[in-house]
């Protein structure tokens, strides 16, 4: 189309639809693009914008930061903390701390509609609470740590290693594989050593002096080893590898020693350990020394003076610790059966809820599938007929990170993933699945995958990359910050940051009919509007998890002001908000695509609907991208558009925008055009000094 | 004035990418290297033709499907063959007439 003059000299460079959303560019994008918006609606009414409602906070009654949230059948929402506070939040949006978890919570929730109850992981725990809505109404009960440590009865533990056929089939140690279920304390358990083995008070590294096992589970929690008679000396088991590393070492005094019993070495920390590995007999993976300060102590044995025949029950723990501390949920339902499955470290654990009281570990499978070791689980969700498994590897340095990423893919009936997806780029974050499209977050941009061989970058979400920064990045986002409201993606991003130039909030992504395009913009920021960490005294900023319900999200913060106290909260948008407190837009950068050439502004111009009561709008513009120069006065009630005189207003390059405030409103501000007036000056020589006035 | 850049018939090339212009092979075959300026001074801001996500997503379900084609093994020239998934399109009696892109194992 000819470009010039027509009926008039000045040009109107004029934005009347938003649909584009925000561009990752200045001064390009996707037609009706800009550059940048805060608190606005561009998609409902595309030729329009219009403040959307802002989050307002309902609970600062909190001791930590909430990272997963369920509701039950009655509509009570429960949150846990990445501290281990576990939160019931009321049809009032009223929140009271319930318990308090074994350690801290890890970003895991679920809530069984069937059993009314709620399973709720900590680090290495799983704690109950209910029946939440039946049973004994209003007075559900919390059972800390339900699931803890419990003890193998695999074959590769429990029995003799039989030389005949080279597995781990010979007697039985104890009766522990007849106990119906779990094993969680040696009390359940009977012995079967009719015979003994005396101790001495060193070990030689040798066949017969290390009691060998091949483990099915772990981490491991301790050991216990049935004394026959504990003489007189302090015992100390050694654990070693199969290259005799000690992998640890623990001593119990004689005083606390009972013999003709059980008696559980208990390590302490978690022992990390190889399940399932080969079964060679003394070239077993893992084996145990037993000495005595003192050597007239025996332990029961199956065969006689056969340390190798030792009776023990090896215990692990439910969960390990990981290094980001997450353990995620989802139930899936597969062709093998439905499961509540959980991220337990570089391993997917199910539980299929066969016993609330004491699941054998058949049923609450801690290794239903391995993944790459060293990748600890970051998020789990489902598409198609698959459970979608994200994987990252977590440095315990923050800012020495891995860049390291997986996506598995299962569909419940193999034993291990049905196919897997590398991604290099980094850790998948908040994995989430949204109209049957799997999205994540991958080193400050939005990905998405829905039955491709590739994964696609959708678009930049904070960062391309980080050069000239300035500082190590280390970007979070925690496993339950991404969901959907009004049929759009809400992004919680991020959860936590390095990077001060990273704005927190919930960003949004999509459309609201399939003839207008996909878009992208910051949608809701926090009540308190604190954007950015370590800035301005705020250190320590941290988005938790963000919910939606309908019509009711959820935005779970924290903070440490200035004075160093660590704040705690729940926002929430619902239709009972008032429009948001700040907001504001900016256009692309104009420059006629002729950069080299002089203009001048001479106006800028913006309508809207009759200016309602409550708010303030400030229009400013910016020439040669240097400092914003707004307007002296804010529109009055009723008024239908302002008018802002641009001077001085040569330029090469301007941006336009403008900023506002909201107070005791209750209806949107609708704006419906942005112009700004420009005199081309074609008698100017196009080419000069860029100084030459 | 021209107000070339407000219209959304900008997006109109985003028909012809659904259909031919993704390849998870080739990436963005459609991609628009934006001309240099002509040295008129415009009136708007310079825009690029909208990709969908979905489009890409269409294009990939169609090209690459996850579970791959069954093996044709040579010489079986008789037998039952059961042809069923989310990919095909029964008739009135049930029976499989079209595959799209792959054949149940």
């Amino acid at each position: 189309m000819a470009k010039g003059f027509k009926n008039e000299e000045r040009y109107k460079i004029h934005n009347q639809y938003f649909e584009g959303g925000v561009s990752i560019d200045p001064k390009i994008g996707v037609a009706n693009s800009f550059y940048q918006s805060q608190g606005l609606d561009f998609r409902s009414v595309p030729s329009q914008l219009s403040v959307l409602p802002g989050a307002r906070t309902v609970a600062t009654n909190l001791q930590d930061t909430i990272t997963a949230m369920v509701q039950d059948v009655n509509g009570v929402r429960y949150g846990v903390g990445d501290g281990g506070g576990f939160y019931r939040i009321n049809t009032s949006n009223v929140v009271s701390k319930i318990a308090q978890l074994d350690s801290n919570g890890s970003a895991g929730l679920y809530y069984n509609q069937v059993t009314d109850q709620i399973y709720i992981p900590s680090q290495t725990t799983v704690s109950l609470y209910g029946q939440v809505t039946s049973g004994n109404p209003g007075n559900p009960t919390f059972r800390s740590a339900q699931f803890g440590k419990s003890a193998s009865t695999a074959p590769g533990c429990v029995n003799l290693f039989d030389l005949s056929s080279g597995y781990y089939a010979g007697l039985s140690r104890n009766n522990s594989q007849s106990i119906t279920t779990g094993i969680t304390s040696t009390s359940q358990v009977t012995t079967n050593a009719t015979e003994t083995y005396a101790l001495k008070t060193t070990y030689a590294e040798n066949v017969v002096e290390g009691c060998y096992f091949s483990p099915d589970i772990e981490p491991f929690y301790s050991i216990a080893v049935y004394i026959a008679a504990k003489g007189t000396g302090n015992w100390t088991l050694t654990l070693h590898d199969s290259v005799n590393n000690q992998l640890a070492a623990v001593t119990i005094t004689n005083a606390n020693l009972t013999s003709g019993g059980y008696n559980e070495f208990v390590f302490g920390k978690q022992i990390r350990a190889l399940v399932n590995a080969a079964q060679t007999g003394n070239n077993s993976s893992y084996h145990f020394h037993l000495t005595s300060t003192v050597a007239d102590g025996t332990v029961g044995t199956i065969n006689e003076s056969d340390f190798t025949s030792t009776d023990f029950l090896l215990f692990a723990y439910r969960l390990l610790q990981t290094n980001n501390g997450w353990h995620p949920t989802a139930f899936f339902n597969s062709a093998s059966g439905s499961f509540l499955c959980v991220g337990n470290g570089p391993y997917l654990s199910t539980y299929n809820f066969g016993n609330d009281t004491n699941p054998l570990n058949s049923m609450w499978n801690r290794h239903a599938l391995t993944l790459n070791l060293g990748h600890e689980v970051c998020g789990l969700t489902t598409n198609n007929q698959y459970l979608v498994i994200a994987t990252e590897k977590r440095s315990t340095t923050a800012n020495r990170n891995f860049q390291e990423g997986a996506l598995y893919f299962w569909d419940g009936t193999t034993a291990q993933p049905n196919f897997k997806i590398d991604i290099p780029m980094g850790a998948p974050y908040g994995v989430y699945t949204f109209n049957n499209v799997t999205y994540f977050c991958v080193g400050g941009s939005l990905y998405a995958w829905s039955g491709g061989q590739t994964v696609i970058k959708v678009r930049k979400l904070a960062y391309q990359n980080t050069d000239y920064l300035g500082a190590v990045d280390s970007t979070i986002i925690n496993p339950n910050m991404l969901t959907s409201r009004y049929s759009l993606l809400m992004i919680g991003y991020p959860s936590t940051t390095t990077n001060v130039k990273i704005n927190y909030g919930v960003w949004s992504w999509g459309t609201v009919e399939l003839s207008f395009p996909n878009s992208y913009g910051y949608s809701y920021s926090l009540a308190n509007n604190i954007q950015n960490n370590n800035t301005g005294g705020i250190t320590n900023l941290k988005i938790g998890s963000v919910y939606n319900f309908v019509d009711t999200m959820y935005i779970n913060w924290s903070y440490t002001d200035a004075g160093g106290i660590t704040r705690y909260g729940v926002d929430v948008v619902d239709n009972f908000s008032t429009p948001a407190t700040s907001f504001n837009w900016q256009s692309l950068i104009y420059d006629g695509t002729v950069i080299y050439k002089t203009k001048i502004g001479t106006r800028y111009k913006i309508k809207f609907n009759s200016f309602p009561a409550g708010y303030t709008l400030t229009p400013y513009y910016i020439l040669d991208r240097g400092t914003p120069v707004y307007a002296t006065a804010s529109p009055k009630v009723g008024d239908t558009d302002i008018l802002m005189e641009v001077t001085p207003g040569r330029f090469k390059e301007v941006q336009w925008g403008f900023t506002g405030t909201s107070s005791g409103a209750t209806q949107p501000l609708i704006i419906s055009g942005i112009t700004m007036e420009i005199e081309p000056i074609p008698d100017e020589v196009d080419l000069r000094k860029d100084n030459q006035s | 004035m021209n107000n070339e850049n407000n219209e959304t018939f900008k997006n109109a090339p985003n028909m012809s990418l659904m259909f031919t212009m993704y390849s998870t092979t080739f990436g963005n075959g459609a991609f628009q290297l934006l001309p240099p300026p002509t040295g008129n001074m415009e009136d708007g801001f310079p825009s690029i033709p909208y990709l969908s996500l979905e489009a890409i997503i269409y294009q990939q379900q169609s090209s690459n499907p996850l579970s791959a084609p069954s093996t044709v093994l040579a010489g079986a020239s008789a037998g039952q063959q059961v042809i069923g998934s989310t990919q095909t399109a029964n008739d009135a009696t049930g029976i499989p007439r079209y595959i799209i892109g792959n054949q149940a194992k």
